[in-house]
């Protein structure tokens, strides 16, 4: 009966399938299908991202992740200590602990969060990470990702093969938030946030590796004396409590738009997204630290 | 053709496509692959083979369902129209097909993207930069000769059915 049905009908009706997918349904609708195959990929794709990190990094494509930092931490103090500089090192030993117990009352708490292991990105054009977990390790759809330098992004879809992240810098991608600025407590040296004078701001992933604002006025610019490497920090009602005043990224540049009433300010996640190996994933949403 | 080898090549450049893929808009190994299927088998296996491709990409990414599989379809069916006129396992034809390809794919994915959008303003999704995929479709045009030279190597594996020439009634039994 089959080898009746002509065979440009059966691809027509395909096509017109498949054109109705992607152009008329809303995609939360098609999004069901997905997510159920991406851990199937694993053994190829991981193995290819670790080989692209490891190609990538040294030419600065991808910028360094927290690994070589802690490297680096424990070079510093493994020459401190070959200098015998002792005075010194407990000053500077007793400074990071302040510093790592001001970061933790800004943090949620640790069991919130589960570590997942990136695999890869999307297969086509979108800003996304995929991660070795699935819904069977209790990851769902618009759970807060985070990484220790900020805010990645979001689940945006989980199933029980897979889950992938759409980070903040994808094209379109929204949140609201509030400048932040790190400055010196007087002539000390400690440091201290301080909220900037500026309205709410909406930032948009550029679709590349940064986030625009364009809802600044240049007046409102000047007012709140933004400039290059204040901070931006999440603001957002529709994130959980224990995500706000996470970092999305900080002042990379202030250019005026073309009607030179607003201004267009680039800003550059502190972590490259796109090299994470890691991110941590805030699974339990409904509590607060 | 076999489709268990397909299904292996498919396995194959999707994970490689997803290990790449956070690096951004790099050059596009399966619209290779789908141009390799298209190249060398019978037109119907050709097409389908291309429309799988593209679904099984779509069931990878974030955009929405089926658009991939649309881009490639119609990959397949610009190469099964030109594959009788050009030099099928010269390099230079592998770059043209290739940047071709991608391209092709880009102009399904801004089209899309511009329609996609007036017709859900509601939802975040704005459609890709026409630069990247520009750079991706140049990507993928330099590492077309490589990869498709390569892919012609194992084409044995995939059981492709030449036509003979002049047979009609072989023409109409194998799916030409």
């Amino acid at each position: 009966m089959f080898r009746r049905v002509p065979f440009n009908l059966v691809f027509a009706l395909l096509l017109l399938s498949a054109g109705l997918c992607a152009f008329v349904l809303p995609q939360p609708l098609t999004d069901r299908a997905r997510g159920n195959l991406d851990l199937l990929l694993s053994p190829v794709a991981w193995p290819v991202w670790q080989a692209t990190i490891r190609l990538a990094a040294p030419r600065g494509v991808l910028a360094s992740t927290g690994t070589k930092e802690d490297r680096d931490a424990d070079q510093s103090l493994a020459k401190i200590e070959e200098l015998k500089t002792e005075n010194a090192s407990l000053k500077r030993q007793n400074e990071e602990l302040n510093r790592i117990n001001a970061e933790r009352a800004v943090l949620p708490e640790r069991d919130l969060c589960r570590a997942f292991r990136v695999m890869g990105g999307d297969a086509g054009t979108r800003r996304t990470l995929k991660l070795v977990g699935s819904s069977f390790n209790g990851l769902a759809a618009k759970m807060p990702v985070l990484c220790p330098q900020g805010l990645v992004g979001r689940i945006e879809i989980a199933g029980p093969g897979g889950a992938s992240v759409i980070l903040v810098t994808d094209l379109g991608f929204r949140v609201t938030g509030q400048f932040w600025r790190h400055r010196r407590i007087g002539q000390s040296e400690k440091y201290e946030w301080v909220q900037l004078n500026a309205p709410p701001i909406v930032a948009a992933g550029d679709g590349k590796d940064s986030l625009t604002v364009e809802n600044l006025k240049i007046e409102e610019v000047k007012a709140a004396g933004l400039a290059v490497g204040d901070s931006v920090m999440l603001a957002d009602r529709d994130w959980p409590e224990a995500v706000q005043r996470r970092r999305l990224g900080d002042i990379e540049r202030i250019v005026p738009l073309q009607n030179e009433r607003f201004a267009r300010i680039m800003v550059r996640p502190t972590a490259d997204l796109a090299g994470l190996k890691d991110v941590l994933v805030l699974v339990n949403t409904q509590r607060t630290p | 053709m076999r489709w268990l080898a397909y299904l292996i090549l498919a396995y194959l450049v999707l994970g490689t496509q997803v290990g790449l893929g956070p690096v951004g808009p790099g050059p596009n190994l399966m619209v290779l692959a789908a141009i390799f299927i298209a190249i060398y088998a019978p037109r119907r296996t050709a097409l389908m083979g291309c429309f799988g491709l593209g679904l099984m990409q779509d069931l990878m990414t974030a955009s929405p369902l089926g658009l991939w599989a649309i881009a490639y379809a119609i990959v397949g069916l610009l190469v099964i129209g030109v594959r009788d006129m050009v030099y099928r396992e010269h390099f230079l034809t592998h770059a043209v097909l290739g940047f071709l390809g991608a391209l092709t794919g880009a102009l399904v994915l801004l089209g899309h993207g511009r329609l996609y959008q007036s017709l859900h303003p509601d939802w975040h999704y704005r459609g890709p930069l026409a630069w990247p995929l520009l750079r991706s479709a140049g990507y993928t045009a330099l590492l077309a000769p490589f990869v498709l030279g390569g892919l012609r190597r194992t084409k044995q594996y995939f059981g492709f059915r030449v036509p003979r020439r002049g047979s009609v009634r072989t023409l109409r039994r194998r799916d030409i």
